[in-house]
């Protein structure tokens, strides 16, 4: 255990050997210690000037929290990303871009390139509303943490809603089945809608996922939202509605019907909820449409 | 003289600051450092408006590493600043306007103690009504911010008869229109260090656009005589505008007065926003009318701008909307009334286009307006109401003739027809194009009746080469390279022959302000009026040393050349054994001093020299959530021959992209007073995704016959024309008029689909 050197007047970072000595150290400290990974977004809250908790327990240097692997053995086959594994080596897995390519497509539109060389996926996932969130919950996605009661897998919008004070990710787990339903078709996407083209906090995260019997039915419907005021959540009444209907115009129509009804966002300085409302209407009934027009129930 | 010519397909050489730019190693003013320096903070007010009952340092004075706690007692002479009035304190006193107002500045061993030195400074504030708007401002019963009340600046201007030409309008388009507050974005922010000297004196290591006039108003409030002040003021990391005001100088300037050591203050960007200058924020309501056949007979304009609290150059932006508010079209029947107005709202002030901006996306959107409503096409209503190269200027007054107006618009309907061919229509079917023009004129220099003198110097320097010297600033823009491109042009030299020397009040002449786009136009005045007695001066040297005809010489690369009467002339004389001063010698040494070309007629602040833009914009509007994307965006540009063809393209390439983010994005959104975009992740400004694909830039080189005034600069123009042209190619492409920058995704999406169901749902496959 080393005490490195002092960042702002009272602030201690410890660089620990293994994650149950970063956990030992979160539970010495509790709210008087915070876990750092990449920092970029701590850097940016003391920016807006919430300063550094007293301590810092940085996962900087835990291989066990490094590397992407395939787990096939497992029951239900999933890939493990190590939570430390930076954004950019997301980008440039083989096996990501192979199997998740809308999670390239995601993390490309998540902050500057050289913030991606120390963002990490985990610490994407773990200040709550991170702009992967919508489309892993998508995914159906996993994580494995570690807390006093040891060390367990949990669904993510699990860990979203009740993450544990102490808890600490080591792996996000991406199940295969997300992408491969096996005889179903699956259809996905992800939207990331900000002010500018260029990096930005997103007004509108929306990320979806359709598998569909052999006529064009929805069998199940996983629908997320996210924004700057919003924390990342499942859209139950929308996936709901979903459920059963069949890939046509009319329901194309209906969904922006149902969400004009159904979803009720926040307003920022910059945009109104009307218009988050809008904007996540449109875009459902826009992949409706291209759902209906991808599926080969339609192209035969 | 005729000419134009498409500046992207030609060649450049690299600029002389190029280099050192671009790999980081210049060392701005910010990046300098003395033995021994202490650094400054400065405290805001945490109010918008609000009375201070008292102010207490103590606690700040004793705590360990601070050296020194100034407020306005500390303040030896004017406790103000302002280029033309003195109305914002240095350190307020018993009241506050806006949460950029100074109380209280510290000196300590570090940035850190110095900022827990400000967090110990007690302030007991009485909050009062914050007045967040013109309109709130001149509501009856307002409090009055300034003693000469809420109302900082009017101005009107009339010609022939309003009503009648409205009676007598086929068609009458009325419109208001609303700006927003933008925000200069330079990459550097406010600071450096002030060295306090032997002699009693300082020296200002901070940028600035006008270095005499920054030592000018801090004579003023330090009670010094100015020869005791030395500016150095140049490279710069970007102002736009917004360092051409004082900033934290005074306070570097009084705390290392009163330390006896170097202070250097370097604003954060949260302080730089909450501080710094402003776009105006204008509401501008206009009432046009055309005849029939498409003649434009009335335009009646109503401006208010939110100046904020404190004047710096607010009346002259206001004169200068209200000078362009016609722009560049003949319309017999005008009433223009401006106002500027006091508010609590943060300082507006100076920012490339000068007012020119607002008003033009106004005017603009009007005269697209009356084209749809006369069924005519938009360049076809222009041509028709453009002025002729002879027409007087836009407030009746004799302005230097130019062809721009019509030439531009000649210009951009090519372009149309280019673009119109090439532009792909999206698979997608919620996804619309379109294309829309714009076309501008806009004053360089001050203005009649404003103090806008110029001049330069011109010497052999001791090491043997042409030493020029300008009061002039490096912002970025490229002063440099037009200097020494003007001077190779001018003496046919080498690179290596010329010395250039600016930003430094103890070594260049006063030559006024960079401000305005005067900074090409005036090194090419000053070398017209300096190059024969320098010639002659050099060649008298070299004549009387070799007794070589001046006649027969001339100055080229290296040195002197006598003319041959066949083929190359041949050297006989270097500069650097011309600069060894021999006995009876005078040092060689020529200085001018004039003044910017301004109209003769008596029309406060109005132009002379006029450049010329037209834009054209191609976009991509998304109807699922309003996103435009500004797929290419040109412009023709008349402002006399290029002189420096990569700082001309830079020029006209960056104004486009800050004038981009003007349309679309940038906004320094205030609520009661208080900013709520103090960072770049909130204050968005466009990065490389956001800029179109192609840009092409058309200098449109003509000048009227006998012409004497040369280049003309074009540090603004660029960025005049480009919303209109934006916004009405969102009109062509989704039908959707837009009255309010920045453009807002929610009503285009609203309005394109009427409230409903998006249209394109039942319509189309995908």
């Amino acid at each position: 255990m080393v005490q490195s050197q002092h960042v702002a007047e009272r602030t201690v970072v410890w660089q620990v050997k293994s994650v149950e000595e970063a956990l030992h150290k979160k539970l010495e400290y509790k709210d008087q210690a915070m876990y750092i990974a990449g920092g970029t977004y701590l850097q940016l809250q003391r920016e807006k000037g919430i300063p550094f908790p007293p301590n810092l327990i940085s996962l900087a240097l835990l291989p066990e929290l490094q590397g992407i692997s395939l787990e096939e053995e497992a029951e239900s086959p999933f890939l493990q990303v190590g939570a430390q594994t930076s954004l950019n080596t997301c980008l440039r897995d083989p096996l990501i871009i192979s199997m998740f390519p809308l999670l390239v497509q995601a993390i490309k539109q998540v902050a500057a390139p050289a913030v991606r060389n120390r963002g990490t996926i985990g610490g994407n996932l773990s200040f709550g509303s991170g702009d992967l969130v919508p489309l892993l919950l998508a995914y159906d996605a996993s994580v494995s943490v570690l807390d006093d009661t040891g060390q367990k897998n949990i669904p993510l919008h699990e860990y979203i809603n009740q993450p544990s004070e102490n808890s600490l990710i080591i792996h996000v787990l991406l199940p295969l089945a997300s992408v491969n339903a096996g005889e179903e078709e699956t259809f996905s996407f992800y939207k990331k809608i900000g002010r500018r083209e260029a990096f930005t906090t997103s007004q509108l995260s929306v990320a979806g996922r359709f598998q569909l019997s052999k006529d064009a039915k929805i069998i199940k419907a996983l629908l997320t939202v996210g924004s700057s005021e919003e924390y990342p959540r499942h859209l139950e009444t929308i996936e709901n509605w979903l459920q059963g209907a069949v890939l046509t115009e009319e329901t194309a129509a209906g969904i922006h019907e149902v969400v004009m009804k159904s979803y009720q966002p926040g307003t920022d300085a910059f945009s109104s909820a009307k218009y988050r409302k809008r904007i996540l209407a449109n875009i459902l009934t826009a992949e409706v449409m291209r759902a209906q027009e991808n599926a080969s129930y339609y192209k035969e | 003289m005729e000419a134009k010519s498409p500046l992207t397909a030609q060649t450049t050489s690299i600029r002389p600051d190029g280099v050192e730019k671009v790999t980081g190693q210049l060392s701005y003013l910010t990046d300098l450092s003395f033995s021994a320096t202490l650094y400054g903070k400065v405290l805001r007010s945490a109010f918008p408006h609000a009375k201070v009952l008292s102010l207490c340092t103590k606690e700040a004075e004793n705590l360990p590493g601070v050296h020194a706690v100034l407020t306005a007692k500390d303040v030896p002479g004017v406790n103000g600043y302002g280029i033309i009035e003195p109305d914002q304190p240095v350190f307020c006193e018993d009241r506050v306007r806006s949460v950029g107002d100074a109380l209280a500045a510290v000196a300590a061993d570090s940035k850190e103690i110095a900022e827990r030195a400000l967090r110990l400074i007690k302030v007991e504030y009485e909050e009062l009504p914050v007045l967040d708007t013109p309109e709130k401002s001149l509501q009856e019963g307002a409090p009055l911010l300034h003693e000469k009340g809420n109302q900082l600046h009017e101005r009107t201007h009339a010609n022939g008869d309003i009503e009648a030409g409205f009676a007598a309008a086929a068609v009458i388009e009325e419109e208001t229109y609303q700006l927003p507050r933008q925000m200069h974005a330079y990459m550097e922010t406010e600071g450096g260090t002030v060295v306090p000297e032997a002699d009693g004196g300082i020296t200002v290591y901070m940028g600035t656009q006008h270095g005499f006039k920054d030592r000018f108003q801090l004579a003023r409030l330090l009670n010094m005589d100015e020869d005791n002040i030395r500016v150095v003021s140049s490279p710069m990391g970007g102002s736009f505008g917004g360092k051409d005001e004082l900033n934290v100088q005074p306070y570097a300037a009084l705390l290392a007065l009163k330390t006896k050591r170097p202070v250097k203050i370097h604003q954060s960007r949260e302080e730089s926003v909450k501080a710094g200058l402003k776009r105006h924020p204008m509401k501008i309501t206009m009432k046009t009318g055309a005849d029939q056949d498409g003649n434009l007979l009335a335009h009646q304009v109503e401006i208010v701008a939110d100046t904020g609290a404190y004047s710096t150059l607010g009346p002259a932006i206001l004169d200068f909307a209200v000078e362009h508010a016609a722009g560049l079209y003949i319309i017999p029947h005008l009433k223009i009334h401006g106002l500027s107005v006091f508010t609590n709202n943060g300082v507006a002030g100076e920012f490339r286009g000068f007012g020119g901006n607002q008003i033009t996306f106004a005017l603009e959107g009007q005269m697209d307006r009356l084209a749809k409503k006369l069924a005519l096409d938009p360049l076809e209503f222009r041509r028709r109401n453009v002025r002729a190269a002879t027409d007087p200027g836009p407030l009746g007054h004799r302005i230097a003739p130019h062809p721009g107006a019509e030439l531009v618009v000649e210009e951009v309907e090519k372009m149309r027809t280019e673009v119109k061919k090439e532009q792909a229509s999206p698979q997608e079917p919620w996804v619309k194009t379109g294309i829309g023009t714009a076309i501008c004129m806009h004053g360089g220099g001050l203005g009649y009746n404003r103090l806008d003198s110029a001049g330069g110097q011109l010497a052999l320097s001791e090491d043997g080469r042409l030493e020029i010297s300008f009061g002039f600033e490096e912002v970025g823009q490229g002063i440099v390279s037009v200097i020494e491109t003007l001077m190779i042009d001018t003496f046919s030299c080498a690179k290596e022959d010329i010395k250039t020397v600016i930003g430094d009040t103890e070594v260049v002449p006063k030559t006024g302000s960079t401000t305005a786009s005067r900074g090409t136009s005036m090194v090419w005045h000053a070398l017209e009026r300096m190059k024969g007695p320098f010639t002659l001066q050099l060649l008298e040297r070299v004549s009387k040393r070799t007794g070589q005809s001046t006649d027969a010489m001339l100055l080229a690369k290296n040195g002197v050349y006598v003319r041959a009467e066949e083929g190359a002339p041949h050297y006989i004389y270097s500069y650097k054994e011309l600069a060894q001063q021999e006995p009876g010698e005078d040092p060689i040494v020529v200085t001018t001093e004039f003044e910017f070309p301004t109209t003769p007629d008596p029309v406060d602040g109005g132009h002379f020299l006029y450049t010329f833009s037209s834009v054209l914009a191609a976009v991509q509007v998304n109807l699922l959530t309003g996103q435009v994307k500004v797929t290419s965006l040109d412009q023709a540009v008349a402002a006399g021959p290029v002189v420096s063809r990569l700082g001309y393209l830079g020029q006209i390439e960056g104004g486009s992209g800050m004038a981009l983010g003007y349309t679309l994005m940038e906004d320094a959104v205030m609520e009661e007073g208080e900013y709520q975009t103090v960072n770049f992740d909130s204050y968005l400004i466009p990065g490389i995704g956001d800029m179109p694909a192609s840009i092409e830039v058309e200098a449109v080189e003509t000048l009227a016959e006998g012409d004497s005034y040369g280049p003309r600069g074009v540090g603004e123009i660029g960025t005049v024309a480009v919303a209109p042209a934006i916004t009405k190619a969102i009109h062509d492409a989704c039908g959707v008029w837009v009255s309010k920058l920045p453009v807002s995704r929610e009503t285009i999406i609203e309005s394109a689909n009427k409230g409903g169901a998006p249209k394109w749902l039942s319509t189309s496959k995908v």
